[in-house]
């Protein structure tokens, strides 16, 4: 049993701003009703901020692609792609409780899982890809019911642990398999014929009627092509009304205008943003320095290899669901489109004005590693210190953003909401992202006598279900986390179409395919948590 | 005595294949294989070591209990001062408590098949890849390059599975062949008819072959007796929709055989400005314990733990050569999968082993484990390292997992009052 005395608690799933209040955790729980002859293990935490443990909604910790990268990165200094266990601790020191990886192959999901799960500490939790592979671009091809495409999503969703359904290039990674090298919103695919915006249209209904909280995770079409906003509105268009998340929207902000055809609409996309409440966003900030870029993308991260530093990288199509990309990469402050892209995300996230629909993520490693993310808030936090980053990038590139006009600071509170309470209401993680009654007790303890930077770096404490796992900054007892997971209603009679798609197109049975919650929990090593769906 | 049980979607463990379609009958200690198979699918089950399921451990050859072998070893582990993990022919769960001890005591790790592994590794450090996974090739490539001596027989259903047969997404129509080395002497009966082109040479040719290819895909002029031959293989795949190029690093097995692959991959690169063409290298199931030790360290076999950060180095941390020049002091020595014993050596040893292998010298602590798949359930990397199968148990024996032995020495080091290195 804890108590956390005295503490500034910032909590705005329960609109708790700055409140100072005593905080009790009984059985790895936060109670509102301690009991009167409770042996509290007191911390004084007069003058200290409180949050819940921070939610990343989008960073690559599990799956092949993911151990490919630190296949090819190992040799390098700065080992930019981490295994799972400095993964789970590197994140936990930072007061990171629970982490999302976004790009699960459902082929690959028990390599997901397994990874994730050796993440000592966080809990995770996976979005399975849908969009390109075979059986659902030939469910739209031949116009199958709503029905149909639903019980498939469910059934995805089911079978491999996941919470959430992601689309990355929605039909254009399929397309690459046959020689097509891009596709825009309302072009063809090859062979089955159907649309990117059909796509992200049926992905998006199935997950409305299944209930499932977490909208359709969309990697837009036109990944980092100049002038692609106009496909990332059309993408957002195509959602009809229906809730969507445009992930790392940092790299589908990029206009044509200017000498070198390549500048921010970031003011434009955050405009559309602003005035469609169905729809949410990550940035996918990037932060100057070596990383590796991974991504399902597979023929953007091709048509990108000539930007390959140093000079190597791999693709791959996989299992007729995906593909992947692998492309290390160095951002360079004096580099003008690297620079502008810098810009391009702070832009993003100083217009957007609701940061209960606007995440903080680097897309890790893509746009820079996780641990850039104190940096990231302090640039948030301070316009001062932001602009004095502005000043050092590449000159032209400084002319061509608006990051100087902005001079939005966000607050203690909008960080919070930012990062622990909207993610969590975004994918619906029922005791997660607050510090109410019943909540988990993943705690943060911050302490504000060091700037902001420091600060969001080396928490004092982390509580991670009311065990204290972190001191100081440092990691002392390495647990196990959960994997969060959401279980819709579909028929099982999907089933037998896909015994017969596994037995004329997949080389693994059908019978094998499915990951049990037993298997979650005694071979791979992390129970999964049921979240509920939404009701009709 | 088990009554006897039958079992369906048996994952196979044995080539990397790991096909997981088998119906397995288990009578006692008895597996059957049901069905037509080829014979090596067959004898990884009905030859499982049938004897000697009732090992015990032992300390220097003397039968002891559980317990004391775990105490013998945790003893030679903390007077050691560089431990090398060698063979780590395990399944998921083994190798990932492999792992674990080799960064706690500071270890060397290199797995038997690390040459073939890092025969692929160096091109992807160096230069990248490529790639598609198996089911890919099922249903699209309409051309199919086998490049090397005995690719399809160390996979004994690559063919008939994966290889041919129509392609749902290339109209049906079945793919067209092409064999280059030693392989283009054996074709099987089922490819002869779709075989567009065949160049039988010995594996010690088969890199100036891909240079060769390499230069005519470049519209280098090339003179040679065998150009005709790699002319035609170039030209089908520029004009295929989906090639395929099929290689066994295993098998590949001639001095500086990366650089073929890496010549290789450049040539996919070129071809893959105009037409989609890919490499599907075939992996044994030495990729198992390699892609568990990158997840968990993000480092891969032949890397030393025994200072921050880890040293990865595909020479220098060899088996033989650490042996050899006694750069180890301890061998912890583990296969699981398949009955090898450690190589005889004069450190000790500490063996885990499945009850069939024959210790070719005495060693130090002896513990037999069972066979992941066979004797305890578990998971397995596919040779693309992009499927995990799922493998079960198939018979009650009183065999330890490979993964039990390894917590238990994990944990009795972590109680133990020596320090270590």
């Amino acid at each position: 049993m804890l108590k956390l005395c005295g503490g500034k608690v910032y909590d705005p799933l329960n609109n708790i701003d700055g409140e100072v209040r005593d905080i009790f955790v009984v059985d790895g729980k936060i109670t509102t009703s301690p009991p009167d002859d409770g042996r509290y293990t007191e911390y004084d935490v007069q003058g200290k901020i409180i949050m819940a443990g921070a939610i990343d909604i989008h960073t690559h910790i599990g799956g092949g692609k993911v151990n490919i990268a630190r296949c090819m990165m190992c040799e390098h200094d700065q080992n930019v792609m981490p295994g799972s266990i400095e993964t789970g601790l590197r994140y936990a020191e930072m007061g990171y409780t629970t982490c999302f990886e976004p790009a699960m192959l459902p082929a690959n999901a028990r390599q997901a899982h397994f990874e994730m799960a050796d993440a000592p500490i966080i809990d995770v939790g996976a979005y399975a890809l849908l969009g390109n592979d075979d059986y659902f671009l030939h469910l739209l091809s031949r116009k199958a019911s709503p029905e149909e495409i639903r019980n498939y999503v469910g059934w995805t969703l089911d079978t491999t642990q996941a919470i959430a359904i992601k689309v990355v290039n929605p039909g254009g990674i399929n397309a690459f398999k046959f020689n097509h090298r891009s596709l825009d919103v309302d072009e063809d695919a090859p062979h089955y014929r159907v649309t990117p915006r059909a796509v992200i249209q049926a992905l998006t209904c199935a997950l409305q009627e299944l209930g499932v909280p977490h909208p359709l995770h969309t990697h837009a079409s036109n990944l980092g092509v100049p002038g692609n906003y106009t496909s990332t509105i059309e993408t957002i268009k195509a959602a009809e009304g229906l809730p969507i998340h445009i992930t790392h929207i940092q790299f589908h902000s990029y206009g044509t205008e200017g000498d070198r055809h390549f500048s921010s609409a970031a003011a434009e996309l955050a405009e559309v943003i602003n005035r469609n409440e169905n729809v949410t966003t990550d940035v996918g900030q990037v932060m100057f320095g070596q990383t590796v870029t991974i991504s399902g993308d597979a023929p953007k991260q091709y048509s990108n290899h000539r930007n390959a530093s140093p000079k190597k990288w791999l693709v791959m199509d996989i299992e007729c669901d995906a593909g992947c990309g692998v492309v290390p990469f160095r951002y360079r402050d004096k580099d003008f489109v690297n620079a502008l892209q810098w810009a391009i995300g702070l832009e993003m996230f100083l217009m957007v004005k609701d940061p209960w629909r606007i995440f903080l993520t680097t897309d890790h490693p893509n746009g820079g590693p996780f641990t850039s993310y104190p940096h990231l808030i302090k640039m948030l936090m301070h316009k001062d210190y932001r602009n004095q980053m502005l000043s050092r990038i590449n000159p032209h590139a400084q002319t061509m953003t608006l990051l100087n006009q902005l001079d939005r600071e966000y607050s203690l509170y909008e960080i919070a909401i930012m990062t622990r309470a909207a993610p969590a209401r975004s994918l619906g993680l029922v005791g997660k992202g607050h510090l109410g009654d019943g909540a988990c007790a993943d705690i943060v303890v911050y302490d504000p006598a060091h700037e902001a930077e420091q600060m969001f770096a080396k928490p004092l404490y982390v509580f991670k279900d009311g065990q204290l796992v972190v001191k100081n900054g440092q990691v002392l007892v390495a647990t196990r986390g959960r994997t969060h997971v959401i279980k819709p209603e579909y028929d099982k009679a999907v089933e037998k179409s896909l015994q017969q798609y596994f037995a004329q197109y997949k080389t693994t049975s059908f019978e094998n395919t499915p990951i049990s919650a037993d298997e979650m929990a005694e071979s791979i090593g992390s129970s999964i948590v049921v979240h509920p769906c939404r009701s009709h | 005595m088990n009554s006897g049980k039958s079992f369906d979607n048996v994952t196979c463990a044995f080539c990397g294949l790991t096909c997981d379609d088998l119906k397995i009958q288990q009578n006692g200690v008895q597996l059957e294989v049901k069905g037509e198979l080829p014979e090596l699918c067959r004898s990884h089950f009905e030859n499982s070591a049938q004897q000697h399921l009732d090992a015990q451990p032992t300390v220097n050859g003397q039968v002891v209990k559980f317990e004391e072998a775990i105490a013998e070893a945790c003893r030679l582990i903390e007077g050691a001062q560089r431990p090398l993990l060698g063979g780590l022919l395990l399944d998921i769960q083994g190798s990932q408590e492999a792992v674990k001890l080799a960064v706690d005591c500071g270890a060397v790790v290199d797995h038997y098949n690390s040459d073939a592994v890092l025969r692929n590794v160096k091109v992807l450090q160096n230069t990248g890849a490529i790639l598609a996974s198996l089911s890919e090739v099922r249903v699209r490539a309409d051309f199919i390059v086998i490049i090397g001596d005995q690719v399809l027989d160390n996979f004994p259903r690559l063919n008939e599975r994966i290889l041919s047969g129509p392609r749902p997404l290339a109209g049906n129509a079945s793919p067209q062949f092409a064999f280059i080395g030693p392989c283009a002497n054996n074709i099987p009966d089922n490819m002869r008819a779709d075989t567009f082109a065949s160049l039988a040479v010995e594996k010690s040719e088969i890199h100036a072959c891909i240079e060769m290819l390499s230069a005519v895909a470049h519209q280098h002029p090339v003179s040679d007796e065998r150009s005709a031959t790699l002319e035609k293989i170039v030209h089908k795949i520029q004009q295929s929709n989906y090639s395929c190029v099929v290689w066994d690093a295993n098998d590949l097995d001639y001095p500086n055989a990366e650089l073929s692959i890496e010549v290789l991959t450049l040539l996919l690169r070129k071809f893959n400005q105009q037409v989609r063409c890919v490499g599907v290298p075939m992996g044994s199931n030495g990729l198992t314990f390699h892609n568990v030790c990158l997840w968990q360290t993000a480092y891969p076999v032949r890397t030393s733990f025994d200072r921050t950060p880890p040293v990865f180095d595909p020479i220098a941390n060899t088996t033989a050569k650490l042996l050899k020049e006694r750069e180890v002091d301890l061998l912890i020595w583990s296969a699981a999968l398949r009955s090898i014993p450690p190589p005889v050596c004069d450190i000790p040893t500490i063996a885990l082993t499945r009850p069939d292998t024959v210790l070719q010298h005495p060693v130090a602590v002896h513990i037999p484990v069972g066979i992941p798949g066979i004797d305890h359930g578990g998971h397995i990397f596919r040779s693309d390292s992009v499927t995990i199968l799922p493998m079960k148990q198939l018979r009650q024996t009183n065999l330890m997992p490979a993964s039990k032995v390894f917590a238990a020495l994990r944990e009795k080091l972590s109680t133990s009052e020596s320090a270590l290195c």
